[in-house]
């Protein structure tokens, strides 16, 4: 997964964090291109389209805990809803990357409609959140994914490979 | 037969052509994925318009129900009694306490309840006597008794309502400027007093000029939210939903014809308002709208005779 992501760095108190500036932050192999857009694409559909919107935003505005945990919560079950109606067709490798590009809209959305004020700190918080919840239901060990990371690049090679088994949904 | 011709057509270069078909497949499905990440950002900017423009139409809801002329004409109402009573009290103690004052301390303390109430009794009587001129004057006022049967004659309806509800205003404004010039007209030249009375008189005419003002912005803030409502129509979902919106915007068109109208026929009797654009019918051109007057001008403070 090393790559995929190039975290932006930004003062934590301000606003700037832009779903443009996200997504230049984020690679993805051209194998994995059309899946990772597709996954947006689904994501984006069910936070933004008239007939879910504000189901979407109930979603946030409802859960437990601060505004990060609500959001990074939100927006995972949101990825795993996506992998459970794809019927397991989502590589696992997009997942986390889709979530961070779904995460930046959402959050980007509840800033400009004066929802919830969402900083660069928040934005932060929600992203740690969202991809620790996202592995966990994949039950898959953070330290686990680290080391076999550190492993991989230790040996010249690249993450798992295309066609590896779906890690969620199982 | 179709799939024959094709197959001959392929024949030779059928190869090349699926590599083809295949590659513009794939090309054509990116561009597709990456069309509708495009057309959903316009979804969402949209819905962010949306929520923003229902924001906006609850604050002007609000600021239209924050000036609804009948809670400023209590409000007024409400004010001039309590300031009058004070002032009447004021006077009355000013007099009969200050020789107890000077006399003895421990008098004094014994004195002040009595000399309260027969104060406070005093003031009361006053101020009912004020009330009276100023209601027998204002029995005589024409646009008065014309705007009370405006109200009589008001059916129910919101038009006819906010109708009433405007008139009643403007009574009030015109009851409370009439109390206290009554009373300004009672104390002789160099009270203190008078300054205090002119200072109210003055502060309720801009009241009356800034209500005025408001109440046509009020008209201004339905007329931009029935075109908001007009816009979402355009975007509903159903035949049905769409024309819940139209008839909700015509209903503010409505108010805002009849709160500019009312305005207009208390500060020109009689003007005629174009609804919408200039004049129909081959009609002359209305005079020069009514709100755009200065209204902060003293020469249009309404209807009101001097004391």
């Amino acid at each position: 997964m090393e790559g995929l992501i190039q975290a932006n760095q930004a003062p934590e108190s301000r606003d700037d964090l832009t779903p443009e500036k996200v997504s230049q932050g984020i690679q993805i192999p051209d194998e994995f291109k059309e899946a990772y857009e597709r996954v947006v694409a689904a994501g984006m559909q069910v936070m933004f389209s008239k007939q879910s919107n504000q189901a979407a935003v109930d979603s946030i505005q409802r859960g437990d805990g601060p505004l990060a945990q609500r959001l990074g919560m939100a927006v995972a079950g949101l990825i795993g809803m996506i992998v459970k109606e794809s019927n397991g067709t989502v590589p696992p490798q997009v997942l986390i990357p889709a979530g961070v590009e779904l995460l930046s809209q959402a959050a980007d959305f509840l800033r400009k409609a004066g929802i919830e004020p969402v900083n660069n700190k928040v934005f932060g918080d929600a992203m740690d959140v969202m991809i620790t919840s996202i592995l966990q239901a994949a039950k898959l060990d953070v330290q686990k994914i680290a080391g076999f990371i550190e492993q991989k690049a230790g040996q010249g090679g690249a993450a798992p490979a295309a066609g590896a088994q779906p890690m969620m949904g199982a | 037969m179709l799939g024959g011709l094709i197959a001959g057509a392929l024949k030779g270069a059928g190869e090349g052509y699926a590599t083809y078909a295949k590659g513009e497949m794939e090309t054509q499905q990116k561009l597709d994925y990456a069309t509708k990440i495009l057309e959903l950002q316009e979804q969402k900017d949209l819905r962010i318009d949306e929520i923003r423009r229902s924001r906006d139409f609850a604050d002007k809801k609000r600021d239209i129900e924050e000036i609804d002329p009948l809670r400023i004409q209590s409000k007024v109402s409400e004010t001039k009694a309590v300031g009058a009573a004070q002032t009447g009290v004021e006077v009355a103690r000013e007099g009969e306490l200050g020789p107890v004052k000077t006399a003895n301390a421990v008098a004094q303390e014994r004195a002040v309840g009595p000399v309260r109430a027969e104060n406070e009794g005093l003031a009361a009587g006053a101020r009912v006597k004020a009330e009276g001129q100023a209601l027998t004057d204002l029995g005589k006022n024409k646009d008065y008794i014309s705007a009370l049967q405006t109200i009589s004659t008001a059916k129910e309806g919101s038009a006819a309502k906010t109708q009433a509800a405007a008139v009643m205003f403007e009574l009030g404004q015109k009851k409370s400027i009439f109390d206290l010039r009554n009373q300004l007209s009672k104390l002789p030249v160099g009270d203190p007093k008078r300054e205090e009375l002119t200072q109210q008189i003055t502060d309720l005419s801009g009241a009356s000029i800034k209500s005025a003002s408001d109440v046509i912005s009020a008209a201004t803030n339905w007329r931009m939210m029935a075109k908001d409502l007009r816009k979402d129509a355009e975007n509903a979902n159903s035949d049905e939903e769409r024309n819940a919106i139209r008839e909700q915007a015509r209903q503010y068109e409505i108010l805002a014809d009849s709160i500019q109208r009312t305005v207009i026929n208390q500060r020109v009797p009689g003007a005629n308002v174009p609804k919408t654009g200039g004049p129909a019918g081959g009609k002359p051109a209305a005079p020069a709208a009514p709100w755009e007057r200065n209204w902060s001008s003293p020469g249009n403070v309404s209807n009101n005779p001097a004391p």
